[in-house]
């Protein structure tokens, strides 16, 4: 290691104006330091300043809003970057860093190739002329970041690859400058478990063949212990805890990130309810379950026969093909108990769900309520709700939230005058922990945790049988996500609800379900109990998938473990 | 049980948007001039402004009082028109209407009428009837703002009618009105208005609103087609569908009110269109009838009046016009800015 460190920042300060409005400080003072070919990871949850941190040290933050404090310094092998004239900047942007970003279909130009977009970058990177040389250099670069046949993907559109390809895409851009260092902006996040891990691999393989450094910003500590050396813990724009990866996830100092490690589900670890993040950033235990699950025999909820779907997608010329989403498929769900639905994208978990809550009809087989007779249409909504993935977009933004939780109320009877509903749906948002100062505001006025809760009350106040859960914690960051489990459990508890809890997590399902079904391109692959689907996987997709769940264990202390 | 909730309401999606309208100095200046023509209008329908544009008060073509030097009222004699004898010699005949003629007179002279009175000079002119051109003006800018108005409220409402059924449905529904929405673009705007005046075969500002509001929803109609197309896989939508709401119910109750702002922007859009689209048809010959005065009826005449050198009415039409077509263009700018969130970054 050289004497000066690659980079350096120090009490990074930046604020946001708007024209009108009080500055809001997004990052509030925050020192780390990137030493040359090690990993740095920078965790936290949504509005940390985590990713705002990265883009003023690319200085690609909008200069018309952003705002450095002048005390703020980001020092690149000791010289100030802030201070940098735009042709140096970009000098240094073009041959010493590199990016990736989260979303890597939305980063590439859609309308041009893999070829043209990477034999730019390649250009510029190394100043070469001449096609053949471009083309060699892409075609190298694709192999190094294990994309097979280069040659033929080099003449593919962006939509043309999978999601993991086009991550190693933009992996092979952000290395064909050879960059001291890599800043990935939650590189992984939008990708399953497997390609993950997959991603995850080859990033570490990277770092060591180019030795470059890597900031790698993320939300999920887990994914660090994988990856970094150091870690840097933020909240709220501050730095709250830093040090060795393998002291900081094994003996936590401070609250914050103990929270964080504990708040989310292992496989290996169940409790009855997982611990909260309180608002001030403190740990607050679990609370005592309730009484044991009941082991008498139980009635039946909801039961599936054959249900199968296919959607018509555009084929060859005029012809139209048919796309085969979910083969014939059947299960039972008993009353007061959870049935955790498990895939990766495109395994036709999102499909069930929809048809089990009537918004998408089955092409064949039958889905039941026993006890309920045979529900209409309408009928179905007092049987079976669903709480969508995104609290952002179930909610319609023009409601306030009594309209949104006396709309269901209106539609399906129970309450017949208007204070009747009000009061009832003050009832259920009571239930999810909020109050009634909350009817008269708008969606947007909520954080995405008491969204997602104030979506729950909305299906409940109908008194629904079984609850669908489509992906309906995944958006949410792991404090918020230990919230809306809790709920989930207390609610099922109380009401004796059913779940059919859909999720690509295996740690979250694994707490949430009592019966386990992994769906792999439309079929069942695997059902069973839950502890036996995780102890003992029979099939080599629930094998592949258990193995790519991040287990959170730092690289340095593997050996001891 | 029966608690009543009464807390005040969080400022919704209008408000903000109204408010950071009032916050862009453009957006607020834009606002007021438009609200003034309104306000205008409204006047002149009430009958308090331009109520007299048709009378003539002054000399024909009297210029503008600023740019005339000559004295300015010209009085005519009381019965001077009646003093026939001075016109016609009557080389010693006996008129044989001498009897009628006299009883004629002597009527004339019991009722004294008052002196009529014309001005030489207006402020803003006068025409070749020689009517006060900021009468005219007056009641033009109400005809044509009228027409704009009630004609962007048809267009906009067939349009979004059209467009939510085509978008929200697909399959059939989108085919046709698809089909029909391409036939109708297909034809040379000027000649469509033209055939469907032709079938009117009726001059006047009713037919004015049909013509342009019948040929003109289709912008709408593409526009809100493509947003319920985007909405309706929203899952807001589909939560409401799984809650048992009828479809009628998510596309008007649920979806309207988001995709509201591409419609108002529409609507202000086709106000300035429309108001164009008016003064080019009056202006040649297919808008108002005679009876009536619009900026495209004021500028037709201007411009045989132009070549005797009478720039008057021309020079007033386009000011009071072209004040008011900017300022909503600037308004419709105004208006998308702040309310789409996405150009306020």
């Amino acid at each position: 290691m050289k004497s000066l460190p690659l980079l350096e920042v120090r009490d990074l300060e930046v604020a946001f104006r708007q024209a009108g409005e009080v500055p809001l400080a997004a990052v509030r003072g925050v020192d780390f330091t990137v030493p040359h070919c090690a990993t740095v990871a920078l965790v936290g949850e949504s509005g940390s300043g985590k990713s705002v941190t990265a883009l003023s040290i690319l200085r690609l933050l909008p200069e018309s809003h952003a705002h450095l404090h002048e005390r703020s310094r980001i020092l690149w092998e000791g010289r100030n970057l802030l201070e940098f004239s735009p042709q140096a900047m970009r000098t240094l942007r073009r041959h010493s860093l590199g990016m990736i970003f989260q979303d890597p279909l939305g980063a590439l130009n859609p309308v041009f190739t893999i070829g043209m977009q990477l034999g730019e970058s390649v250009r510029r990177a190394e100043g070469m002329g001449s096609a053949r040389q471009v083309r060699r250099r892409s075609l190298e670069l694709l192999a190094q970041v294990g994309i097979a046949n280069p040659a033929a993907r080099l003449s593919a559109y962006p939509h043309q690859l999978s999601g993991g390809q086009q991550q190693r895409v933009m992996i092979a851009m952000a290395i064909s400058t050879h960059p001291q260092l890599l800043i990935a902006d939650e590189p992984t996040t939008a990708l399953d478990v497997t390609v993950q891990r997959q991603i995850m691999t080859l990033l570490r393989e990277l770092q060591r063949e180019l030795s470059m450094a890597i900031l790698f910003i993320t939300h999920d500590l887990a994914l660090v212990g994988e990856i970094a050396d150091e870690v840097v813990v933020m909240r709220q724009g501050r730095v709250v805890e830093q040090g060795r990866c393998s002291e900081v996830l094994v003996t936590p100092r401070h609250d914050y990130t103990r929270a964080l490690l504990t708040c989310r589900p292992t496989l290996g670890n169940l409790p009855a309810r997982l611990p909260m993040i309180d608002d001030q950033g403190n740990l607050m235990p679990a609370r005592d379950s309730s009484a044991p699950r009941s082991p008498e025999p139980l009635s039946v909820a909801l039961e599936v026969e054959g249900v199968s779907k296919s959607f018509v997608v555009q084929g060859a010329g005029w012809r139209r093909a048919r796309f085969q989403a979910l083969e014939p498929l059947g299960f039972v769900l008993k009353t007061g108990r959870t049935l955790g639905v498990v895939g990766e994208s495109g395994s036709g978990k999102s499909t069930l769900a929809r048809m089990v809550a009537g918004i998408l009809a089955p092409d064949t087989g039958r889905i039941h309520f026993p006890g309920a007779g045979v529900p209409g249409r309408s009928g179905r909504a007092t049987q079976v709700q669903m709480v969508f993935q995104n609290p952002f977009a179930s909610l319609n933004p023009r409601f306030t939230i009594a309209q949104l939780l006396t709309e269901p109320l209106m539609l399906q009877g129970p309450g017949s005058h208007a204070d009747e509903r009000l009061a009832l749906a003050v009832r259920w948002l009571e239930r999810v922990g909020l109050n009634e100062r909350a009817l008269n505001r708008y969606p947007h006025e909520f954080s995405g945790g008491q969204r997602q809760r104030i979506a729950i009350a909305r299906c409940l106040t109908v008194n629904p049988r079984v609850l669908i859960c489509d992906e309906s914690v995944s958006a949410l960051d792991v404090s918020v996500q230990a919230q809306v489990l809790n709920l989930l459990r207390d609610l099922q508890d109380e009401l004796d609800l059913s779940l059919l809890f859909i999720s690509h997590d295996l740690a979250v399902v694994r707490f949430m379900a009592d019966e386990i079904l992994v769906l792999y391109a439309g079929q069942v692959v695997e059902r069973g109990k839950a502890e036996d689907v995780y102890a003992r996987p029979r099939h080599p997709y629930t094998r592949q998938l258990l193995k790519a769940i991040p287990q959170g264990i730092p690289l340095s202390s593997q050996g001891e473990e | 049980m029966a608690k009543i909730y009464s807390l005040k309401r969080s400022e919704n999606a209008w408000n903000l948007a109204l408010r950071r309208l009032w916050r862009d100095p453009v957006g607020r200046f834009s606002l007021g001039v438009v609200m003034g023509y309104l306000v205008l209008v409204g006047m002149v329908l009430a009958g308090w402004l331009g109520a007299r544009w048709n009378d003539p008060v002054a000399v024909n073509y009297a210029p503008p009082t600023w740019c005339a030097s000559a004295a300015n009222r010209v009085t005519r004699p009381a019965g001077e028109a009646w003093d026939r004898r001075s016109v016609i010699p009557l080389y010693g005949w006996t008129d044989p209407l001498e009897p009628i003629w006299s009883e004629a007179r002597a009527a004339a002279q019991r009722i004294q009428p008052e002196p009529v009175s014309y001005r030489l000079t207006l402020f803003f002119g006068a025409d070749k009837w020689g009517r006060d051109v900021g009468q005219k003006v007056l009641k033009g800018t109400q005809t044509s703002v009228w027409v704009g108005l009630v004609a962007a409220f048809v267009a906009t409402f067939i349009g979004t009618v059209l467009g939510a059924l085509a978008g929200y449905y697909g399959r059939w529904v989108d085919d046709l009105l698809n089909g029909f929405y391409g036939v109708l673009t297909s034809i040379p705007y000027l000649l469509l208005v033209f055939a469907v005046a032709a079938v009117f075969q009726q001059k006047g500002v009713g037919t004015l609103i049909l013509i342009l509001g019948l040929t003109g929803w289709t912008g709408v109609f593409r526009l809100v087609r493509a947003e319920y197309l985007k909405h309706r896989t929203r899952e807001y939508v589909l939560a409401a569908g799984a809650l048992g709401a009828s479809h009628g119910r998510r596309v008007w109750v649920h979806i309207l009110p988001n995709v509201s702002h591409v419609i108002l922007v529409q609507f202000s859009q086709n106000l300035v269109g429309f108001i164009k689209s008016e003064v080019i048809l009056s202006f040649l010959g297919f808008g108002v009838p005679v009876s009536s005065v619009s900026w495209g009826s004021m500028l037709n005449e201007a411009q045989n009046e132009l070549i005797l050198g009478k720039w008057w009415q021309l020079g007033v039409t386009t000011v009071a016009m072209a004040i008011f077509v900017t300022a909503s263009s600037l308004l419709t700018d105004a208006l998308r800015d702040a309310l789409d969130p996405r150009l306020n970054s």
